[in-house]
């Protein structure tokens, strides 16, 4: 076949521009540590790739939701237990007082069963760990427990926020001071559902009888069907608080080991294969100097230098 | 006619000078784009009769032709068509790929950072914080929605001045082909050919070919009448018709190809103009470009809309009802066609995001009926003697005013200004409407509703999220992308091996020359000889007298 001269040079440019921009291609990929640089250099890839990114971000923000309702439940199930504590040595002290004891000895109960009332209504009016009142429900911004003493004065209100922890999957992570049996903590009228209490009330009209130095036997049984009441309504509401924290433990495995099945598909889509992408760069390496090689020893052949 | 030893001697030389001449020629012009190489032809004088049988006369240069191989050099005008279209088109549509797919310029991690900030909201609604932060994110979203839509109209414009450099390029050379062809007419008279004009006017058309697809067709006289689209002349003999840009008919904003003839400019089909930078640049921009930009302001649409109608569920920090948290986004105003002879003026209003295709429309009436086309796949949508009152693909159409006449048209681009118009309404952080009642600084009920909204597939029916409408953009372009690479590549390929195969016939090769002019002088030599020995020959006759 009979070849133009010019043939030789625009063949051996075009090779070697070839060459060149694969290189290039390359030295880019190994530079970003990345298999794909542009959408297009694998469209199915790219895309299952964003889609993949769009789930593992969902799920971290689902990650992030779950430490923080399990906060906000660990806190809490420790003020409940402390309220549960409370509950238990007034119990205590009913189950010890009687009507014909001393003055003196019963006034020192009413004594501790004020202080009770009052270490409950610190607890009651308790902040949670974004700085609102915990027992409000979604009055965050107001004491929900106004009285220095007597039965309680409630100004939150009975709602409950949740949290989503999964797809469709949301926990509820406070409870009201007052609401319906197992989700109210302090107080449950006739408005609210199940049996009613008001943890105040019973503290408060328990000390009164007892400093009033004529209490009687009713008095006593009275306080403790309240207390009683009161004890197996704060079990409910721990049982829950905790069963709830088991349900966001199972979520938080789920999510963990979805976030590690995403961040390996990802890896695999996007992660550019190191090794294999250093022996292709020294294999264009290798093509692009032949093409030189070749270009520079073509370009000397002459018959005008043997003329 | 020459005679005898010295005649014939003369024939030689002049032969062997010509011979010298066009290898001159020929190396001179080895670098010359569209250069021939060329050969003298040469044949044997005609004999003289004797009764003795008939003696040469020497012989004669006949002519100098171009080695030239037609087909071949149709297949180089074809491919470079076909490459600069390529790559016209890669060198735009790669810029929309890169765009969109880089996290730095694309919507994913702008969905998702805002997607999230809902979430915080809903985790801690009481708190200033994440709500100030949601407003941050939300104007990090809307800025990357309008710094997409700034590249894509960048884009666009990029087109336009690209288009019009191309334009003037053609006119250009339509008009040195124009001159070319009269030239070559007039010389063609001479009974010899102008070779070195036919290259000229061969390399007009594949220059012409790289800006437009062309056809030639060869005519008697030597010219050469050129074609585009289809069959719409360029250059008739020696004349040519410019090109121009004019506003389109259906969309005054969009400029379109239109050629001049006589006093008046007729638009030529987008469809109908396949190759060269022209075809490639306006295939991206009706391909690529508004698909991409459409597709893109269905999301900002389906976002905004969707966020509203449900901000607008929830109650703020102050008890108030939720406003509007993104400025609410209204459809593009459909576009009557400028030949319309009807006063009517068309209104558009979103009926649902759910329906939205981001595919254009045209309206049209012929007296009859009114035609509603969705133009991603032809289909009529609407057809009735009634303007269309129901919801057709997520909007509605209204007569805002005037009438329609018979043969007027509208093209309808619902979702195409969508991504400039993304912006936050508001900056107080308390007027996120986060709570399902009014009055609880924890209520979050409406802000969870907000959050799931990320994840809820309220684009293309129920069937697309905010998020995979995204991904499926970025992958159609990827595609497309791809689809003009891999053609440019391909292409490329072509070209060098026609460019090859055309030079292998035509082109000057060095060696070759070199031989030649080993060859001719040896002839001159030889001829030169010849002579002497005549002349020694006629010493020899004059000797004998003396």
């Amino acid at each position: 076949m009979r070849i133009a001269s010019t043939t030789f040079f625009t063949q051996s440019l075009a090779a070697m521009q070839k060459q060149q921009a694969d290189l290039a291609y390359t030295s880019r990929q190994i530079g970003a540590n990345k298999r794909i640089l542009e959408p297009s250099d694998d469209p199915i890839g790219a895309t299952q790739a964003l889609q993949i990114s769009q789930s593992l971000a969902l799920q971290r923000t689902y990650q992030s939701n779950q430490t923080k309702a399990d906060n906000a439940l660990k806190l809490q199930e420790t003020v409940l237990s402390d309220i549960s504590d409370i509950i238990a040595t007034v119990r205590n002290i009913a189950a010890e007082a009687t009507p014909t004891l001393d003055t003196s000895v019963n006034s020192q109960y009413a004594d501790q069963v004020l202080g009770a009332y009052r270490s409950l209504l610190a607890d009651a009016n308790g902040l949670d760990q974004d700085g609102f009142r915990m027992f409000a429900g979604f009055d965050g911004n107001t004491q929900p427990f106004a009285q220095a003493s007597g039965p309680s004065v409630y100004a939150g209100d009975t709602g409950q926020r949740s949290v989503e922890i999964g797809p469709g999957r949301r926990i509820v992570v406070n409870n009201p001071g007052e609401g319906a049996g197992g989700v109210g903590v302090f107080l449950n009228t006739a408005a609210d559902a199940g049996a009613d209490f008001d943890v105040f009330g019973v503290l408060d009209a328990f000390a009164t009888a007892l400093n009033s130095g004529a209490i009687t036997q009713t008095d006593i049984d009275n306080a403790i069907a309240g207390l009683n009441t009161i004890a197996a309504n704060l079990e409910q509401v721990q049982t829950s608080v905790s069963t709830r924290r088991v349900e966001i433990n199972q979520a938080i495995e789920t999510t963990t080991a979805l976030i590690n099945q995403h961040e390996d598909a990802l890896g695999r889509i996007e992660q550019l294969d190191q090794a294999e992408a250093i022996v292709r760069l020294q294999v264009q390496q290798t093509a692009l100097e032949a093409a030189q090689q070749s270009y520079v020893q073509v370009a000397g052949l002459s018959l005008f230098n043997f003329l | 006619m020459a005679s005898g030893l010295i005649g014939i001697g003369i024939t030689a030389l002049n032969a062997a000078q010509a011979g010298l001449v066009t290898t001159q020629h020929n190396i001179a012009n080895v670098n010359t784009p569209g250069f021939s190489r060329q050969q003298t032809v040469l044949s044997a004088e005609i004999a003289q009769y004797t009764g003795s049988g008939f003696f040469g006369n020497g012989v004669q240069v006949e002519s100098v032709r171009r080695i030239v191989n037609q087909f071949l050099d149709n297949q180089v005008v074809a491919a470079q068509g076909s490459l600069s279209r390529e790559e016209a088109y890669f060198g735009m549509v790669s810029q929309i790929d890169s765009l969109l797919g880089n996290s730095g310029t694309g919507l994913s991690s702008a969905l998702q950072d805002f997607f999230n900030a809902v979430h915080e909201v809903a985790n801690n609604p009481g708190s200033l914080v994440p709500r100030q932060t949601l407003i941050a994110y939300a104007q990090t979203l809307s800025s990357r929605f309008q710094g997409i839509a700034n590249q894509l109209d960048t884009l666009r414009s990029g087109v336009d001045s690209q288009l019009s450099g191309s334009v003037s390029t053609v006119n250009n050379l339509a008009r040195q082909l124009a001159d070319l062809n009269n030239k070559i007419a007039s010389l063609q008279g001479s009974g010899q050919p102008p070779n070195d004009l036919l290259d000229q006017r061969d390399e007009l058309v594949r220059q012409l070919a790289e800006e437009i697809g062309v056809t030639a067709a060869p005519q008697s006289d030597g010219s050469y009448n050129v074609f585009i689209g289809q069959g719409q002349a360029l250059v008739l003999g020696g004349q040519s018709f410019d090109l121009s840009l004019v506003s389109s008919r259906e969309d005054p904003t969009r400029s379109v190809l239109a050629v001049r003839i006589g006093a008046t400019a007729v638009e030529i089909p987008e469809t109908t103009i396949g190759g060269g930078r022209i075809g490639g640049l306006l295939a991206f921009r009706s391909e690529s470009l508004d698909t991409a930009q459409s597709l893109i302001g269905r999301i900002a649409i389906g976002l905004t809309d969707a966020f509203n109608t449900q901000h607008a569920m929830g109650f703020d920090l102050n008890s108030a009802a939720g406003g509007n948290f993104f400025a609410p986004i209204s459809l593009k105003a459909p576009i009557a066609n400028t030949g319309n002879t009807g006063s009517g003026v068309v209104g558009i209003s979103l009926s649902g995001i759910a329906g939205l295709t981001g595919s254009d429309y045209r309206l049209s009436y012929d007296g009859a009926n009114y035609v509603v086309t969705r133009l991603s796949d032809n289909a009529n949508v609407y057809t009735g003697a009634a303007f269309p009152a129901v919801p057709i693909d997520g909007f509605n159409l209204s007569l805002a005013s005037g009438t329609i006449n018979a043969g007027d048209s509208f093209l309808i681009r619902p979702t195409f200004s969508g991504a400039g118009s993304v912006a936050v309404a508001i900056s107080d952080p308390s007027l996120i409407a986060a709570a399902s009642t009014p009055g609880g600084i924890l209520d979050n009920g409406n802000a969870l509703t907000l959050a799931s909204l990320g994840s809820t597939n309220i684009l293309s029916g129920g069937a697309a999220s905010l998020e995979t409408a995204y991904s499926q953009v970025v992958g159609q372009i990827a595609v497309l992308t791809q689809r003009a690479d891999n053609n440019q590549q391909a292409e490329s390929v072509v070209l060098n091996d026609a460019i090859a195969a055309q030079q292998s016939a035509s082109g000057v090769n060095l060696d070759e020359e070199a031989a030649n002019l080993i060859r001719y002088q040896q002839a001159f030599q030889a001829a030169g000889k010849a002579i002497q020995v005549a002349s020694t020959l006629f010493d020899t006759i004059l000797a004998i007298g003396s």
